[in-house]
């Protein structure tokens, strides 16, 4: 603890004396006024990189458009301060860059709530078609001066004193703390509850929804911060050069930051910063070889990527670490608040439910098209119970997860879980009413470590919102802790506290299997759906799992339904068994009945005598 | 047939295989068995030039296939079934096993092929227009194998077959593999369910992180203590 | 009655370039997943290819012809051995950056030899126009609607029924089991590119003959436009890519003569996203719903 906090003050000292310097040497004359503009379009890059990382970076989804959020800023924010040139500009600036900003969100937000149901380029095109739409028709409006463009904005380095230099200084010191609070904001965002929700859709969205995340509200949440930052950028861009022309945000200019972010490295932060000062400095450095100065700068580009694909810093960060936090407490001390006792730890809530019936359905069936998928299908789960499901493939085993889940709307019937019907509900409503899954195939968010994909998984039961995660506010601060616990209980009970820092997909397959289990038990479920949890084990791991679904057993109050074709498994704990043939359910009942049904023999379970690993024979036992 | 000779591969700075040593002779079934992340899969990527490898040696048919690409080696008689099928999903079942053809030249040899495909695996000439990723998990895995009989391979490299797999669809595509051995072709077998494996291979190696710790004919390995203990589960 | 005939012409005319160069994007993009920013600029290097030869060395136009395809097609194979190939297996936005490197490279390289200064295209095409009653149809639309409509079926036939063509739509779905089959990945892509860069090679011609002045950004704007006739179409579909170019070219003439020429662009943005939004993987496209 000692030690962080001498990197803070070590951070924040280094922070305010390139400050301190900077500005002297800018009012002093000694930077001239080319200089300290090119300091400027820097610390404005960055902003917009870094804010564009959030996007990219953070929630892994392409935007080709940042340019045209930056000019909605940029013209809004102009024609504030233009229409109240008789207020004090003091006064109009700050109005004019908060409007910029909440104008470039809503704009984000309303091209957001269409375009991010797209993915990848798709995604990419369609903000780069928005960003041009926007670029085309401010050009085509007459309040924004068409294609003209707006001229004779108040200039920063002029407006704050008849000395450009002190006003030069004052202009390097809004847009240097401007871009500070931005960063820092972006950095405490990405590590709270609401980055981690955000990091999950980009490691996996599938998995991420089942594990309760609103993904379309956070895709939609990061999306529109970026904007209101890159709104922000846009008004103080404005007010930088005085004049807006929309060509200067067309598709090159998004372009340019989108270079910035990933020779930078996606998702690191300083990366971003690193690459954008250089990017932004290097063409002036190179104005000696005018001409040549773009060849070397995209052979230079080229080579970047061919030598570091992942970017100059990956997703490394630089540990200019949490100077937000500590400018708190420094506040907080300074203005003599005493630090709030610390209230008991955050403990995330349990539901009881008593009743033993907790999941059933009630004439389930879907079709796709006119094929009839799984139809007619009545299942029940006790408390407490754990329930094969089994069949040939392509049964519709899965097709009955996916209906459970909400990932599929069935067509008929429905669907009871704990008294209430659940269908039509989105799959992460589903799972924060209590119906948890893991995946045939396994989805971890790959790259966060094991207890950060079990600390997703309590998102739905967190409450703190994203600005008390920005400011780390004491909520945030002690439900954090309060998770931190309880995650590394849960990771205690199945013996896996000591890889808890280790990355998710190095794990041995075995621990992912059970890493995905647990994850699905964080999320507080009442019916445990498992889909194929030993497909690739080979008898031991099986057998290891088998001990793992007993420890859930006797230590959560759970139900559990499991699809596996390993019948050594589904025989060994399984207290009742449904067979599901051509979409329907063709058996049910102990495994011992379901072993000597001869109808699943002849569709599924096959000769015993050929079938000596461990199949019919442990049914009769 | 195949020999394997000091095979040694790295993941970054992971030593993933250590001094690999085996060899397939004609005619036979071997089969690979281990727990998950022993390496049995890198050791089929390794032979078929799929991943690349610091030493070691890799002969086929008296040919050194050492870091072959893996396009060259289908011609030779080599051919590798993934894992997971990896069947062309978009393509039908037909234009599928045509791509398991692409080395072959001759219309009339690709014919007789096909046909012997389609005994082996009735299933698939019902669907043979079909697109392939609609089919079912049990029906990929055939679509696989018969993609790769396609080129009339004098080895298969199969990758967990059985993986995913209904206990009856196991019995029968391990029943399909063994008569695919009987009509000569070598087979090497990469399985999970060693039981299987070993009840229908004539020799086996085990692996354990990496090395071969064990070998020996099928039989004596399915009696062997240890192996039982270890990947049997009895 | 009749301008709007004339528009729809113009549109069609228009929107077969665009197809055709579309046609090379969809391709690519359809074996390795990459947006080939510099695909426009392929269209540049041709048509400045044309210029070199005629302008300077007097060659013979046909000879010319065949050179441009060339080298056009020596650059786009060189472009992916060199700066593709070595990130196939990285993250799928560092190619995007490389690409657009590519492009940005090759329009300085432009620049520096050829100045920004526009140069006349050299060739040109003197046929009666075709004379349907009043209306009459300008001989090089004639010719590019053909070309273009042509090329797509024999690239549609190509890809379908023979062996190089299987081979690219098994090496666009799964590089590994590809080469298992006994494919050659490298060559394939090598050859895909090859298509791809000769098509936008006879664009190259076609866009010469229809604005004869060349820029070093000259490939820019139309290069971007087929990107997104792809897309509308669908991306990695051949018709698709001959649907989109049409639609756009169309949307683009109409808008032009009848609501504003600023506006156009925005017009054929707008119905990128409608299209888009009702049918996310475009106007031939198959939906691919992640499989759970």
């Amino acid at each position: 603890m000692n030690k962080k906090v001498k990197s803070y003050t070590l951070n924040i000292a280094a922070l305010v004396l390139i400050y301190a310097t900077l500005s002297l040497l800018i009012s002093t004359g000694a930077i001239n006024s080319y200089i300290s503009g090119i300091l400027i379009t820097i610390g404005i890059a960055i902003i917009m990189a870094v804010s564009l990382n959030l996007t990219t970076g953070l929630l892994g989804q392409l935007a080709l458009g940042h340019a045209g959020f930056m000019s909605i800023g940029a013209y809004t924010a102009a024609l504030i301060t233009k229409s109240m040139s008789d207020t004090s500009f003091a006064l109009s600036l700050p109005i004019g860059l908060l409007a910029g900003g909440l104008m470039a969100a809503l704009f984000g937000f309303i091209i957001g709530m269409p375009a991010l149901r797209l993915k990848g380029d798709y995604l990419a095109i369609i903000t780069l078609g928005f960003g041009e739409i926007i670029r085309v028709v401010i050009e085509n409006l007459s309040f924004t001066g068409g294609p003209g463009g707006l001229s004779r904005i108040t200039r920063m380095s002029r407006a704050f004193s008849s000395d450009t230099k002190v006003s030069g200084a004052i202009q390097f010191s809004i847009v240097f703390w401007v871009m500070v609070v931005i960063i820092t904001s972006i950095y405490t965002l990405g590590r709270s509850r609401h980055g981690r929700a955000i990091i999950s859709i980009r490691e996996n969205e599938v998995a991420a929804e089942a594990t309760g995340i609103p993904t379309t509200y956070y895709k939609l949440f990061a999306f529109t911060v970026a904007a209101f930052f890159a709104g922000i950028a846009g008004g103080l861009y404005a007010h930088q050069i005085g004049m807006l022309s929309a060509k200067t945000f067309g598709f090159n200019k998004s372009i340019e930051y989108l270079v910035m972010v990933v020779l930078g490295g996606m998702g690191s932060i300083t990366g971003s910063i690193i690459s954008t000062s250089v990017l932004v400095a290097l063409p002036e450095f190179l104005r000696g070889f005018s001409e040549w100065r773009l060849v070397i700068y995209s052979t230079l580009l080229i080579l970047m990527m061919l030598f570091r694909p992942s970017g100059l810093m990956g997703t490394k960060e630089f540990s200019l670490v949490r100077v937000w936090e500590d400018t708190g407490r420094f506040i907080k001390k300074t203005l003599g608040i005493k630090k709030r006792q610390a209230k008991m730890p955050y403990t995330p809530h349990y539901d009881v439910w008593e009743d033993s019936v907790v999941l059933e359905t009630r004439n389930l069936g879907i079709r796709f098209g006119g094929l009839v998928a799984a139809e007619g299908i009545n299942l029940h789960l006790n408390i407490n119970e754990i329930v094969g499901l089994i069949g040939p493939n392509g049964a519709g085993k899965t097709t009955v997860f996916n209906m459970l889940t909400g990932v599929y709307a069935p067509t008929d019937g429905e669907v009871v879980l704990l008294g209430k019907t659940i269908n039509g509900m989105s799959t992460h409503d589903i799972t924060k009413n209590g119906i948890a899954r893991t995946f045939q195939n396994i989805r971890l968010f790959k790259s966060m470590t094991v207890l950060e994909n079990i600390k997703v998984a309590f998102h739905t039961r967190m409450q703190y919102s994203p600005v008390s995660g920005i400011v780390r506010a004491s909520s945030y601060q002690t439900e954090e802790m309060g998770i931190d616990i309880r995650a590394r209980e849960l990771l205690r009970v199945f013996d896996m506290e000591d890889v808890a820092n280790a990355q998710a997909d190095s794990l041995p397959y075995g621990k992912q299997r059970k890493l995905e289990i647990c994850r699905a038990l964080a999320c507080n479920p009442k019916v445990l759906l498992l889909d194929e949890p030993a497909a690739g084990m080979n008898p031991i791991e099986t057998a290891e799992l088998m001990d793992t679904i007993k420890i859930i057993r006797t230590q959560f109050s759970v139900a559990i339904l499991l699809i596996e074709h390993d019948m050594k498994l589904v025989m060994g704990i399984c207290e009742r068994i449904y067979v599901l043939n051509y979409g329907r359910v063709i058996a049910q009942g102990t495994p011992a009945q379901i072993g000597r049904n001869p109808e699943v023999i002849a569709a599924y379970l096959g000769s015993a005598d050929n079938n000596d690993n461990g199949g019919a024979q442990h049914a009769e036992g | 047939m195949l020999k394997v000779e000091h095979l040694d591969l790295y993941y970054g700075a992971i030593h993933a295989l250590h001094d690999i040593c085996f060899e397939v002779e004609q005619g036979e079934i071997v089969t690979l068995i281990g727990a998950n992340g022993a390496g049995k899969t890198s050791i089929l990527h390794a032979i078929s030039g799929l991943l690349p490898y610091r030493n070691g040696l890799v002969t086929f048919a008296g040919c050194p296939i050492t870091k072959m690409p893996p396009h060259k080696l289908v011609g030779m008689g080599l051919v590798h079934v993934p894992e997971g099928r990896r069947v062309f999903a978009r393509m039908s079942v037909m234009e599928n096993l045509d791509m398991g053809a692409f080395t072959s030249r001759s219309k009339e040899d690709q014919a007789r092929t096909l046909e012997k495909v389609f005994e082996h695996f009735p299933r698939l000439k019902e669907r043979r227009r079909q697109a392939a990723g609609t089919l079912s998990g049990g029906e990929q895995q055939m679509l696989a194998m018969g993609r790769a009989l396609m080129s009339k391979p004098k080895l298969l490299m199969m990758d967990e077959p059985s993986m995913g797999l209904s206990p009856l669809l196991v019995q029968e595509i391990f029943a399909i593999t063994r008569e695919i051995n009987r009509e000569g072709v070598t087979v090497l077998l990469v399985e999970q369910n060693a039981h299987m494996a070993l009840s229908i291979a004539n020799r086996g190696y085990v692996l354990e992180t990496g090395r071969i710790i064990k070998e020996g004919a099928a039989g004596d390995l399915l009696r062997d203590e240890d192996v039982k203990k270890a990947y049997l589960g009895t | 009655m009749l301008l709007f005939l004339n528009q729809l012409i113009n549109g069609l005319h228009v929107g077969a370039i665009y197809a055709l160069i579309a046609l090379g994007y969809t391709m690519v993009y359809g074996i390795v997943r990459l947006i080939n920013f510099a695909h426009g600029d392929i269209l540049m290097v041709g048509a400045y290819t044309a210029v070199v030869l005629i302008t300077m060395l007097h060659l013979p136009v046909l000879l010319v012809i065949i050179l441009v395809l060339l080298v056009c097609v020596l650059f786009g194979v060189l472009i992916e051995r060199v700066a593709y190939k070595p990130l196939r297996n990285s993250p799928r936005i560092s190619s995007l950056i490389t690409a657009i490197g590519v492009s940005m490279l090759l329009q300085n390289i432009a620049l520096l030899v050829f100045t920004p200064t526009p140069k006349p295209y050299p060739i040109s095409l003197s046929l009666p126009a075709l004379q349907i009653g009043t209306l009459s149809i300008g001989s090089i639309t004639v010719l590019t609607i053909l070309v273009s409509a042509a090329l797509m079926i024999v690239l549609q036939l190509f890809v379908s029924t023979t062996r190089a063509g299987k081979a690219m739509r098994a090496v666009s779905e799964d590089f590994d089991a590809a080469q298992l089959m006994g494919i050659n990945v490298n060559n394939t892509i090598s050859l895909t590119f090859a298509i791809g860069c000769a098509l936008a090679g006879i664009g190259s011609l076609l866009y010469g003959l229809a604005y004869p002045s060349v820029s070093p950004t000259l490939g820019a704007l139309p290069g971007l436009k087929a990107f997104i006739a792809a897309v509308l179409g669908g991306i990695g579909i051949i018709p698709g890519a001959m649907l989109g170019g049409l639609i756009m070219g169309l949307a683009e003439s109409l808008t032009k003569a009848y609501i504003s020429s600023q506006l156009s662009d925005a017009v054929v943005y707008g119905i990128l996203i409608v299209v888009l939004l009702f049918k996310p993987s475009g106007l031939l496209g198959r939906g691919t719903r992640e499989k759970v």
